[in-house]
Formats: structure tokens, C-alpha cells, sequence
């Protein structure tokens, strides 16, 4: 069930509905069942896997709470090994085979698993090792309610693509059941329209040139040019996961429950650590919190601090499929954030931190923020290093510019989310919707964002969300 | 289990309020846009939707009230190969001819309606009717959803999903009652991306076109003389290369097997909706009546017979007027066909005189 087909949102009014007739208890029951329903949408094994992980993470919990000294660690790294040995067998194990034949020159063929790769276990695997490491840290004690334990790990708004929630942000909300207010009805209507639009209007929109682009085939009977289809990848991926993130974010709010912002505008960063800041963010503060932090952070001098980026942000990629490519996209950023330190060291010796700051710059800044991060999708996207080549070889080239004079929305949505971003730089006009606006003027608009999504929806293909895979 | 009930409608209330006003409101905005037919004056004239609006708009540019009118409705084969002014010559009868290039009856069922709910009144509704069998089925027609979008309403939601065989036609028919924007997406589109283009399609074309269509005098090109021998043909060397391609693509379709299952579906659909149109019109005291057109250029060489099934289907229509299906089969020769499918100018003139005749003698109890 996709959050952009009619079947996902006859699902969820229904279990909205039903939520709201239950009592406390019998509604977090519900709510984990109608997770599991949505996960069997994909396949009904899937939820044998999603059920037993659940279990054992919970004994995990339980057995790392009841431990002290080493036995506390080695409970702890027996929960972690069995979360990322998870990770390994479904989604890593053929990779590695095949990489290994390759650099052997062997025929992997005998030693491959012919196994499916469970939707959202990236997602899963994650929340599992930061609740065993919360728990051992002791900032949580173990759950005790199984049904609390398993709503968390199944919740379908977040289950196959996030946002990764911190089991500290999460169990809170579930001692007492709020009663829900206009304002969450509001917040959550306009994060599930601004979703459903940003998926259905702009991200699919983009989708189809990326992959003109990148797979080598024509949109509207052209060949799209390299800097139009690394931008359209850019802007796919931002509104895909973005408005995945608002859909679920607004379906959490409207059951009673709230995840963290996981987008705040990436591509108006100003350098490449505000941009990982501001971009995935639940997968950032995962990876600073349990990997970048025990790995010693920069508490252990300056080398071992870069090495530490490159491990974390190269692992990072990793975590996004089993391809090469994305550990390139990894340690790219890697070291670009490192180039950053570096830069801000330049600028701290010379004296223009200051003057680098002032805003007459910032448009410089993020105008070159944007075409790193851009170019760093190339090996994101590209099927391979080959492809990554000479899509990289394309772009060393002068720009065609007819495309852009045929396709308008190649830049004019780019140009439109940039004034919008300007004109609610604090999104109060965001927030008098959902605070201030009267009921009239709050159904107006969405009426009204309802036929521009009709209108402007691109319902032709059904394009699956970018993060589903990973 | 259940909690009680003042709890449920607290936790109910303020969702299913919204939910509802903005659901609402979005009808009423989509009524104010669409279902109003504010946007179909709007529509592209080559559209679907704006071929409807165009016979519509054909019609009241030709409607003399008072005078005896006789509807022709059919799809591009009658608009092709039939011409009012000609059926009507020397006589006090008018022809308006509204036919939609790729419609079905269907269709014209539901322009039928839109026609008598304006208030026109004819003497006759005038169908063209091909007795030749074809592959596709006449029920699941891909392009009547976005034709009907202009003629449907609210009160059709149940009827006309389920005139569709297939479901995902029936969604399609569905969304086209219940969300004509997303039906009129790419429409929209368009007006929105070069308003001054449609303004001059809409004011500027459409007009002449509106009124050159009753001038129209039919094409000229004809299809090749072709020697057959068992349904073959002998010699290709005197035909050229662009008239061999449109002549074999038509031999193609005619030699293509057709399933049983949809020749029997598309007779039952033929009943059903002419049937529906005969009940219609004799509402307002008019005739149904249906005349063959010409099968296609070779049908005479390839001594191709009429599809006995679709004779049944139509001489079962209670209270319509089925003309002799041989009635024009002396015209089903190239000379009188500019493609597989359509009558040239000839063919144009020879069908009105000939169908023209016949339904001026049918109305005055001559026939």
C-alpha cells in the first residue's frame, strides 16, 4: 500500500475510525495489527520477519536492562550483531559475495541467496539498535508492554521509510492518549496534502526525465541533457522523500502521535554540514548518535575526527542500497564535510568568518551547497561507475539549454519552491493555518490544493517512493 | 473494548469536521468549475471533451426552431460521409448533422439527453450504423470517458461506471462522474500553459470552423482500384507507396480474427444503448432511425456479407426504424472511400442523396 493510491487512504480513514472507538488499550493492539495488514501489503512473509525481530529486540531490551558490567556489553553486541546480521543476510549478503568474486575472479553463482529484500528493513534494523543502545546507555529502561514494543518498531506511517524514530521521542507518547485537537487535525490535513502534492505533483514530475536521463532513454520524444537530468534527480529525490516524510508525519499526527521534522529546506543550506542538518535528518542524528559518537567523535584529535566522518557518512551510504555507488555518495560527503572544516579553519585563520557570514553571501554559498550536493547524486542515481563516468563526462560539457525552453518545469518549480521559501521564510503562513484560519478558509484552501493536486497530479504511472528500496 | 460514546465523538469530531467541509468545498469548487460546463466553453476544440462541445455548439449555430430537424449522430465516419445540407436538398426537412469523430453510441445516448434537456426538438434522430464486425470492445471504448465528462452528472454515478465491462474503465468512469478535473488534467494543462493559443483556438478558430462545417464538402482522395482474386490481391504495381500502406493496413484489419465473445458483447451494447436512444426520442415524438453506412472500399470485391448479429442487434431496437442494410452497398468501392474507414466527397454526396431520400420518404409515412 503506497501512500500516494486510494486503497492506502481507505485503510487509514478506516483505522482512524476504529482507533477512535476503542479504548486505550485495545486501540494500541489495533494499531499494531492494522501496522502489520499495511506491511502484508507488500508480502505476508515480510511480517514473520517484522514480528520475530520484534521479539527478540524486546528480549534484547530486556536482557541488556537486567545486565551489568561486560555482560551488560556483550548483551548489548549481541543486539546490535543480530540487528545489523539482520541487515547483512537480507540486504547485504549477495552484494559482498559478488564483490568478492569479482576481486577473486570467481563465478559467485553457488554461493548466492535467492532471497527477497524486506521493505523497510533498513528503517527497522536502525530502531532496533538504537532502542538495545538507549537501554544500555540507561537513558531508557526497557520496555515492558510487548504491544507498546511493537507499535513502535511496526507504526505503518514510519515502518518502510521513516522517519528513523528515537525510541525516547516515541515510548513518552505512549502513556497517555491525547485527545485530538482542531489544530492536530489541521497540522496533520496540511502535511499529508503538501506530501501528496510534493510526491504526486512535483516529485513524479521530475521522475520520469531522471530517468530518461540516467537510463538512457528520451522524455517527450528528446534526449534530456546531463544538467537537466541531475537536477531533476535532485529536486525527485527532495520532494519524494520529503513528502513521504510530510504524509507520514501528518497520518502519525491525525492517530495521535508525533515524529520529529526529518527535511527543513536542504537545499537552501548554506554549506554542507547545515545541509546534513537539515536533510534526513532522523538518519543523521541516528548516525551521529550510534555511530559517529561510540566511534569517538571528534573527542580523540583532529585525524581520527576526519577519519571518523569518512566512516560514518561512507557506512551511511552504504545503508542505502548494496551498490559501490552508494558508498561513493557516502564518502563523498565525507569529504566534502571535511573539505568544510577545513575551510572554516581557512577563514577562522584569515580573519573572514565574519564577512564570509554576512548575508550578501549566503545566495553564493547556497547556490554552491546545491551544485555539490547535486553532483553527488550523479553516483547516487547512476546504475553503476560506468554510467557514473559519463554522466559526469556529460556535465563537463556545455549546456543545452532547449530542453529547459521546452520543459518549463525544469525551472520553474525550482524558481516557484524557492519564492514560496522566501516569502514563508517562517512559515508563519504555514503555522496561521493551522492555528489561526478560520474553518472556512482552512477547507478553502484545502479544497483548493486538492484540485491542484488533481490538475497538476501526475496519475498517469504509479512511481514507487525513492527510499521504499532502501 | 469500546470506549464510550461522548469520548468517540471527541476524538471523531474535529478530523471528520474538516475532512467533511474540505470535502465539500472541493466539490462545490470542482461543481463551480466543471460540473457547472463553465469549463467546457473553455475546453480544447480538438479535445475529446471538445469535440462534444463543438457538435453541441454546431448545433445551436444550426437549430431553426419551428422548422422540421432531423438529428444525425454517429462518429467520424457519418461526419465524413454525411452532409445535412445535401440530405435536406429540395426539401423542407434540415439535416444537422453532430456526429463526434470516435465515439460510440453511448455517446451519442448521452448527447441525446444533454440535446432534449436544452430543449431542442426533432422530427428524427438519424444514426449511421456500420454492419461490419470489429475487434475491439464497443463497451470499454478508451476514449468515452473523456468525450462523456462534458455530457454526465452526479446522478449518473451509479449507471454509467457500469456501463463498462472492464474495471479499470470502470474507474476511469468513475473518476471522470466524481472528479472531472483529473479527467480534464491534461486539458487544463494545456490552457494553463498557453492561455493566448486557446483563446485563439476557441475565438478565433472555432468559430469558422463551426460554420464551415455544414460547407464542408468531403475530401477528394480516393483509395486504389486493386485487383482481388479469393479475397488476394494480384498486382500492387500500380499503386503507389503511401496508398499500398493505407490500403494493406486496411486489409490487415479486415483479415484480423475477431473473438466471438466480443462480437456477441458489442451487438447486446448496440441494442442496449440505441435502444436507450429510441426510448429517448420518442419522448419527444421523434423516430429513431438507422441507416448503414458502407462497409469499406473492397467489402464489394471481397464479397465481405454483413455481420448478421449486428442486423439482429439493431432490428431488435423497439420503435426504430432499421433502413435496408444493402441500402448504399453499391457505395462500398474505392472510388468512394478516401481511407479504409471514411467516405470522400463522392461517397459524401452519394450517402446524403441516397439516406436523405429514404428518411424524407420513412417521416412521411411513405416508407
Amino acid at each position: 500500500m503506497l501512500f500516494d493510491t486510494l486503497a492506502y487512504w481507505l485503510f487509514f480513514g478506516a483505522t482512524l475510525v476504529l482507533l477512535a472507538c476503542l479504548r486505550d488499550r485495545p486501540a494500541k493492539i489495533a494499531l499494531v495489527l492494522a501496522s502489520y495488514v499495511f506491511y502484508s501489503g507488500w508480502d505476508v512473509r515480510f511480517c514473520l520477519l517484522l514480528a520475530a525481530s520484534t521479539a527478540v529486540n524486546y528480549g534484547f531490551g530486556l536482557w541488556i536492562e537486567s545486565a551489568a558490567g561486560a555482560a551488560r556489553k556483550r548483551a548489548l553486541l549481541a543486539a546490535v550483531s543480530f540487528n545489523l546480521g539482520l541487515l547483512a543476510v537480507f540486504k547485504y549478503y549477495n552484494f559482498f559475495i559478488e564483490s568478492m568474486a569479482s576481486l577473486l575472479g570467481i563465478d559467485p553463482a553457488g554461493a548466492l541467496l535467492n532471497i527477497v529484500l524486506p521493505v523497510g528493513i533498513s528503517f527497522v534494523t536502525f530502531e532496533g539498535v538504537a532502542y538495545a543502545t538507549d537501554v544500555y546507555r540507561r537513558q531508557l529502561p526497557a520496555v515492558r508492554s510487548k504491544t507498546d514494543f511493537a507499535l513502535f518498531i511496526a507504526f505503518f506511517p514510519h515502518l518502510v521509510a521513516g522517519p528513523i524514530i528515537r525510541p525516547m521521542d516515541f515510548f513518552p507518547q505512549l502513556v497517555t492518549r491525547p485527545l485530538l485537537t482542531s489544530e492536530d487535525s489541521r497540522w496533520g490535513l496540511r502535511e499529508i496534502l503538501k506530501g501528496l502534492f510534493k510526491k504526486v505533483a512535483l516529485a513524479n514530475y521530475f521522475a520520469p526525465i531522471a530517468d530518461a536521463c540516467f537510463n538512457g532513454g528520451s522524455y517527450a520524444g528528446a534526449a534530456v541533457p546531463a544538467w537537466a537530468g541531475v537536477l531533476a534527480f535532485s529536486l525527485q529525490i527532495y520532494f519524494d522523500f520529503s513528502g513521504y516524510t510530510d504524509i507520514a508525519r501528518g497520518c502519525a499526527r491525525l492517530l495521535g502521535y508525533r515524529f520529529p521534522a526529518n527535511f527543513e529546506r536542504p537545499y537552501l543550506s548554506a554549506n554542507i554540514s547545515d545541509f546534513w542538518r537539515r536533510w534526513h535528518i532522523s538518519l543523521s542524528f541516528w548516525l551521529r548518535d550510534y555511530l559517529y559518537v561510540p566511534l569517538g567523535g571528534n573527542r580523540r584529535g583532529a585525524r581520527r575526527t576526519l577519519l571518523n566522518l569518512l566512516i560514518v557518512m561512507g557506512l551511511g551510504g552504504l545503508w542505502h542500497g548494496a551498490s559501490w555507488n552508494f558508498a561513493i555518495w557516502g564518502l563523498y560527503h565525507g569529504l566534502l564535510l571535511i573539505a568544510h572544516r577545513g575551510w572554516q579553519r581557512v577563514l577562522q585563520a584569515s580573519g573572514l568568518q565574519a564577512a564570509g557570514a554576512r548575508p550578501l553571501w549566503q545566495p553564493l554559498w547556497i547556490g554552491c551547497t546545491f551544485v555539490l550536493v547535486s553532483l553527488g547524486w550523479v553516483p547516487f542515481r547512476a546504475a553503476d561507475f560506468a554510467a557514473t563516468r559519463s554522466m559526469l563526462v556529460a556535465l563537463a560539457s556545455w549546456p543545452q539549454l532547449d530542453f529547459a525552453a521546452q520543459h518549463w518545469g525544469i525551472w520553474l518549480i525550482p524558481l516557484a519552491s524557492l519564492i514560496w521559501c522566501w516569502l514563508d521564510r517562517q512559515r508563519r503562513w504555514q503555522d496561521w493555518l493551522v492555528e489561526r484560519a478560520s474553518l472556512p478558509t482552512v477547507a478553502a484552501i484545502g479544497a483548493i490544493a486538492l484540485l491542484c493536486l488533481e490538475i497538476f497530479g501526475q496519475f498517469e504511472t504509479q512511481i514507487p517512493f525513492v527510499y521504499f528500496q532502501f | 473494548m469500546f470506549d464510550r460514546s461522548d469520548r468517540i465523538r471527541a476524538r471523531l469530531r474535529a478530523p471528520l469536521l474538516l475532512a467533511g467541509v474540505v470535502a465539500l468545498l472541493w466539490f462545490a469548487v470542482e461543481s463551480l468549475v466543471y460540473r457547472s460546463g463553465a469549463y467546457y466553453a473553455l475546453a480544447a476544440p480538438e479535445s475529446n471533451a471538445g469535440a462534444v462541445v463543438n457538435a453541441l455548439l454546431m448545433l445551436e449555430g444550426q437549430y431553426r426552431p419551428g422548422v422540421r430537424t432531423v438529428l444525425v449522430l454517429g462518429d467520424s465516419r457519418v461526419a465524413e460521409g454525411f452532409s445535412g445540407p445535401l440530405a435536406g436538398a429540395g426539401s423542407e426537412l434540415a439535416f444537422i448533422n453532430m456526429a463526434v469523430p470516435g465515439s460510440t453510441p453511448r455517446t451519442w445516448y448521452y448527447l441525446l439527453r444533454e440535446i432534449e434537456r436544452r430543449g431542442y426538438r426533432f422530427e428524427a434522430v438519424l444514426v449511421g450504423m456500420l454492419y461490419r464486425p470489429v475487434g475491439s470492445l464497443l463497451s470499454d471504448w478508451p476514449l468515452a470517458p473523456s468525450q462523456d465528462v462534458a455530457l454526465i452528472g452526479v446522478s449518473d454515478v451509479f449507471a454509467y461506471p457500469a456501463s463498462y465491462a472492464g474495471p479499470a474503465m470502470r474507474t476511469r468512469a468513475r473518476q471522470a462522474l466524481l472528479f472531472p478535473a483529473l479527467t480534464l488534467r491534461s486539458d487544463t494543462l494545456d490552457l494553463l500553459q498557453s492561455p493566448r493559443q486557446r483563446w485563439r483556438q476557441l475565438y478565433e478558430f472555432r468559430p469558422g470552423f463551426i460554420s464551415y462545417v455544414p460547407l464542408y464538402p468531403g475530401r477528394e482522395q480516393r483509395m486504389p482500384q486493386l485487383p482481388f482474386s479469393d479475397g488476394t490481391v494480384l498486382d500492387w504495381s500500380a499503386v503507389g507507396a503511401a496508398e499500398r500502406a493505407l490500403a494493406q493496413t486496411h486489409l490487415a484489419e479486415l483479415a484480423a480474427p475477431i473473438d466471438p465473445a466480443i462480437r456477441a458483447a458489442n451487438a447486446r451494447y448496440l441494442t442496449q444503448w440505441l435502444g436507450a436512444m429510441a426510448e429517448l426520442a420518442a419522448r419527444n415524438d421523434a423516430r429513431l432511425i438507422v441507416f448503414p453506412l458502407p462497409r469499406g472500399p473492397y467489402q464489394e470485391a471481397l464479397g465481405a456479407t454483413v455481420d448478421p448479429s449486428l442486423v439482429q442487434a439493431v432490428a431488435s431496437v423497439a420503435g426504430a426504424i432499421a433502413l435496408p442494410v444493402d441500402l448504399l452497398q453499391s457505395l462500398e468501392q474505392p472510388a468512394y472511400f478516401f481511407d479504409g474507414l471514411h467516405a470522400n466527397r463522392d461517397g459524401r454526396e452519394q450517402i446524403s442523396a441516397v439516406v436523405g431520400a429514404r428518411v424524407r420518404a420513412a417521416l412521411d409515412g411513405r416508407d
